[in-house]
């Protein structure tokens, strides 16, 4: 049957015919002819530097790998077998493909030797060219090169073995860096934000920051009216207002009349029950609910209440809910007082322009969102003060490092003038010129003085900071 | 007359195969030196290798150092580019052998059993000869995923990957270009099988298959990337598939890891397929073509 056959066989939707076909042999039986490949990628990975000190160039030289035959291969299986008459007979199917393929490989491998052998050739003349430009200019000495390991060894090859006693280094211009270097090269670009030197910028940024918590906070402004003591002085005046205009006359009715049916039977059994030995305040609480239910009632039929009253109580045709409701609730207590139900225990309707005032003297301690208020305002001070404080550690902390930063970097610049004497010296002594000389030696010699001298300042700044101030005054004036 | 055909056919086989008897101990010849050839090089990898060593260890180098070390690499140039030349000449009288073997690879393709025949198809992906760059030139078009150049027109008896409907169905398949006319490819199905197996397809729904392998050393960027669409031949198939690239090959010999889709945008288990029968995913379309495009004959 055909393979393509074998597809349709199923009749089924294609996703599922594919599934149905996972079998695979010729995979398996190839990877058995196939040669390993591991000589051709390993060339390139295993490198050494050497590193041009006067200028500064990096090139890196690459281990080079021979091309391998090994016992067992189909070539070496080729070579050393005699001509034969037949030549199928040495050269078969499989030892064809063999041949083929490790030739592919051995292939690849000199073409990775031969970019190694370009790269480090044109490095190498490279430097050479720059060394002979500085002997022209400069009338100086060929440039120094110093041989140190790449950045990673990622196989075990024999190359490998010898290059792990050597120094590491990490060098950024290279164009073709390895994986692991450029993993480092991330990594280093995150952190060093983090261990940066301290620079002025980032110390006078820190000083103001400290400076700007010098400001206090926002005063809380003094407790006004309450607001729903506003707006009922402002409703009672209104109502003030309609009733000097009201012509309306006084009618005096009976209870039955002037309260609803319903309101009349509640109250009944309200007195019932208080005959009968309920609590009174169970009663009170019991008719103030009756009496909600029946507000609208009691609204609608607010022309009435007003005749019972006595007052003009024409209601503004929009109020606000809060307003309403206390105005409800005011209504009820005087019905309730007309009634003489509350009217002595109760207390009494006070005339409109002494309701506002009554307590606000009294409200004004007692208020929550004031006590509120001035909690958040203690503890934003506190958190202020606090910050400040740590802000202030952090900026003293700050320029004790900068000072020692300024110390080792004067330090690293001794190093590297000290280095450079006894490098000149050494190269002298190579050439076969002359010995140092004595102003040499002295120079050396001030120059480690001052050295130990600044290491020691360096370690007493590490004991106690805070001695150093003046011996830092010392140094800038050295 | 028949007779005549035959005796004409065996003397052809004969002279066919007497040049390859020819070829092969040519190739045995070339690889019989070869060793010497490796032996001259590595003795001054070794001398290279050595010098190295001694610089690392002193920590510093002189200018004679440095004009020796160059020398020294000069001389592997030299010694690099002449086994270069000797392995390019096995590797060409080996490409040369194949093509006359070409033919009886053909033919067997197409009288053996299903499973011979695409274990055979398998093995030709695998025989394929691989490009290695010269100096630092670009990979060539179908050397692994580089596309042809747009006016590559596939030469007859190459492989190509096709859209064409049969029993009533689109699909992709491994076929044979026949010939080029009028902007129209004639294809034949490379399974024997089939009973409709020759197209005339318009070029957008032929794809020509890659003819080199590409090494991931030497060309690395001759593959497709990771997470790419691609049509790649299912295993035990000769039918092409939308698949997604979960691992390009890590060697020349090696395969793509690719997962296929399904009609239910699910995938299969990991599959290897090799660099021959991997080919970029078509747009869509060329995927949603119209049927009266294709004509069958």
């Amino acid at each position: 049957m055909s393979p393509k056959k074998q597809t349709q066989h199923g009749e089924e939707p294609s996703g599922s015919r594919k599934l149905g076909r996972r079998s695979r042999k010729s995979h398996k039986s190839l990877s058995s002819n196939t040669p390993t490949t591991n000589n051709t990628k390993a060339d390139c990975k295993s490198t050494t530097k050497i590193q041009a000190v006067v200028d500064k160039r990096v090139l890196s030289l690459s281990m080079l790998k021979p091309t391998q035959i090994n016992s067992g291969s189909a070539v070496w299986y080729v070579t050393s077998q005699e001509e034969p008459d037949d030549i199928e007979k040495l050269i078969t199917e499989d030892v064809f493909d063999n041949i083929q393929w490790e030739c592919e490989n051995m292939l690849s491998g000199i073409i990775v030797r031969k970019r190694q052998i370009k790269n480090v050739t044109n490095l190498i003349s490279s430097v050479q060219k720059t060394g002979s430009q500085n002997n022209v200019e400069n009338n100086s000495e060929q440039p120094m090169i110093v041989a140190k390991v790449n950045a990673k060894i990622f196989h075990d090859d024999e190359c490998s073995s010898n290059l792990n006693s050597v120094e590491y280094e990490y060098d950024s211009s290279e164009n073709e860096l390895p994986p692991a270097a450029e993993s480092a090269k991330r990594f280093w670009s995150l952190v060093k934000h983090y261990i940066a030197d301290v620079r002025e910028e980032d110390l006078k940024w820190l000083e103001d920051l400290v400076m700007s918590y010098d400001s206090k906070l926002d005063k809380i402004p003094p407790l006004g009216e309450h607001y729903t003591k506003r707006w009922v002085k402002e409703e009672l005046k209104m109502q003030n207002q309609q009733a000097s205009s009201s012509h309306q006359p006084n009618i005096k009715t009976r209870l039955a009349d002037r309260v609803s049916p319903d309101v009349v039977e509640l109250i009944n059994r309200a007195n019932n029950a208080a005959r009968f030995g309920n609590g009174s305040t169970q009663i009170y609480q019991k008719i103030i609910a009756a009496l909600l239910e029946h507000s609208n009632m009691s609204q609608n039929n607010n022309d009435n209440d007003s005749d019972i009253d006595g007052d003009a109580e024409d209601k503004p045709e929009e109020m606000s809910n809060f307003c309403e409701e206390f105005y409800r609730e005011q209504n009820i207590k005087k019905q309730l007082q007309k009634l003489g139900l509350i009217g002595n225990k109760g207390k009494p309707v006070t005339s409109p322009s002494s309701l506002p005032h009554s307590s606000s003297q009294a409200t004004n301690e007692n208020d929550e969102i004031l006590e509120e208020l001035v909690k958040c305002d203690a503890a934003l001070s506190n958190l202020q003060e606090m910050n400040k404080n740590h802000l202030t550690i952090l900026l003293q902390k700050c320029r004790e490092r900068q000072s020692q930063q300024k110390k080792k970097n004067r330090l690293q610049k001794l190093d590297n003038q000290i280095l450079n004497i006894k490098k000149q010296g050494n190269s002298q002594k190579k050439d076969g010129k002359t010995a140092q000389t004595r102003k040499e030696y002295e120079n050396m010699r001030f120059l480690l003085d001052k050295r130990s001298k600044y290491l020691m300042r360096l370690q007493s700044y590490n004991t106690d900071p805070t001695k150093n101030d003046d011996s830092e005054l010392s140094d800038e004036d050295e | 007359m028949a007779m005549t055909k035959s005796l004409i056919d065996t003397t052809v086989a004969g002279k066919e195969n007497s040049d390859e008897q020819t070829i092969l101990k040519k190739l045995f010849k070339m690889i019989f030196n070869l060793p010497q050839t490796v032996s001259s090089t590595e003795a001054v990898i070794d001398i290279i290798n050595t010098t190295q060593e001694q610089v690392i260890k002193k920590g510093m180098t002189d200018p004679e150092s440095q004009k020796s070390l160059i020398s020294f690499y000069e001389s592997a140039d030299i010694e690099t580019a002449r086994e270069e030349e000797i392995i390019r000449s096995i590797l060409e009288i080996i490409r040369e052998i194949r093509n006359i073997r070409h033919q009886n690879i053909k033919s067997l393709l197409q009288s053996q059993r299903s499973s011979t025949f695409l274990k055979l198809l398998q093995v030709t992906a695998t025989r394929m000869p691989v490009w290695h760059p010269r100096h630092d030139e670009q990979p060539p078009p179908l050397c692994g995923a580089i596309e042809p150049l747009p006016s590559y027109v596939a030469k007859s008896g190459d492989l190509v990957a096709a859209l064409v409907k049969q029993s009533g169905e689109e699909r992709w398949i491994v076929a044979e270009a026949v010939a080029f006319k009028n902007g129209r490819y004639e294809v034949e199905d490379i399974d024997v099988k089939e009973t409709n197996r020759n197209f005339t397809l318009e070029k957008i729904y032929v794809k020509p298959l890659p003819l080199m392998r590409a090494d991931p050393v030497t060309c690395p960027d001759a593959f497709f990337p990771c997470n790419q669409f691609v049509l790649a031949m299912y295993p035990q198939t000769t039918c092409f598939f939308k698949a997604l690239v979960k691992a390009p090959p890590k060697t020349s010999y090696d395969g793509y890891e690719v997962l296929f889709e399904d009609d239910f945008n699910q995938y299969t288990i990991m599959m290897v397929v090799s660099q021959r029968f991997v080919v970029s995913y078509p747009s869509l379309e060329i995927i949603h073509k119209d049927d009266e495009m294709m004509v069958e004959y």
